[in-house]
């Protein structure tokens, strides 16, 4: 779902035009810089089924404290909450709940391996719709979540006039374009 | 490890065109329409 994540953030800017666009990216991504770093340490880890032969969707995934709902929802809170020191109580608001947007996504497409709790506290159940079982539904999804992503963002900067509207659709191609390379990238499991 | 070095190209390149837009005009333009 990297694609996706990065779809929706390009859209958030229609909502919150004022914040700047690497943040969002990084937002929406965030969950997972902090995934990596865990894994350096040995605490998560991520892995193809096929290390050979690497197939969109096909992973396991073990991420019990940057994946689980509170894992992610007090990430998303303290992300938010440092952003309020830069871009204010509205922008610490979008970043956070940008931050979190990347649970509910992986929600959908994740097969059943997101704990409730960090470290899943109580061996409750794993949750996750599983989407990646069915590998076109969910590249659709992901597809139209880069594509809609695209679009929002050139709807955002309609207002611009001259020099601007032209580097304004200068940085919607490139972002898009981006965008459709890192689908294609990421659905071949490259 | 293509994907990260889109990833990657991707927060640099368009956070840096994203920058070079006026999201100032635009919103004050989004307060002035609502």
């Amino acid at each position: 779902m990297i694609t996706g994540h990065f779809g929706l953030a390009a859209g958030v800017k229609k909502i919150a035009p004022r914040l700047p666009l690497w943040s969002l990216l990084l937002a929406t991504f965030w969950l997972d810089v902090i995934f990596t770093v865990l894994s350096m340490f040995g605490l998560e880890s991520f892995a193809p089924m096929n290390p050979a032969k690497p197939v969109y969707g096909e992973v396991v995934i073990h991420a019990p404290y940057t994946h689980s709902l509170v894992g992610a929802l007090l990430i998303s809170a303290l992300t938010g909450w440092l952003a309020t020191l830069r871009w204010r109580k509205e922008g610490g608001m979008v970043v956070g709940a940008v931050v979190f947007s990347h649970w509910i996504l992986d929600l959908l497409v994740h097969r059943p391996d997101l704990p409730l709790l960090p470290g899943n506290l109580g061996n409750l159940p794993l949750l996750g719709f599983g989407l990646w079982e069915y590998p076109v539904l969910s590249a659709i999804i992901e597809l139209a979540l880069a594509l809609g992503g695209a679009y929002f963002y050139y709807r955002s900067t309609m207002e611009l006039k001259g020099v601007q509207r032209s580097r304004a659709l200068t940085a919607s191609m490139v972002t898009g374009a981006l965008l459709l390379l890192l689908f294609v990238l990421n659905v071949s499991g490259l | 490890m293509y994907s990260m070095l889109i990833m990657l190209i991707l927060l640099v390149v368009a956070g840096w065109l994203d920058s070079r837009l006026d999201w100032e005009q635009i919103h004050q333009e989004k307060e002035k329409s609502s």
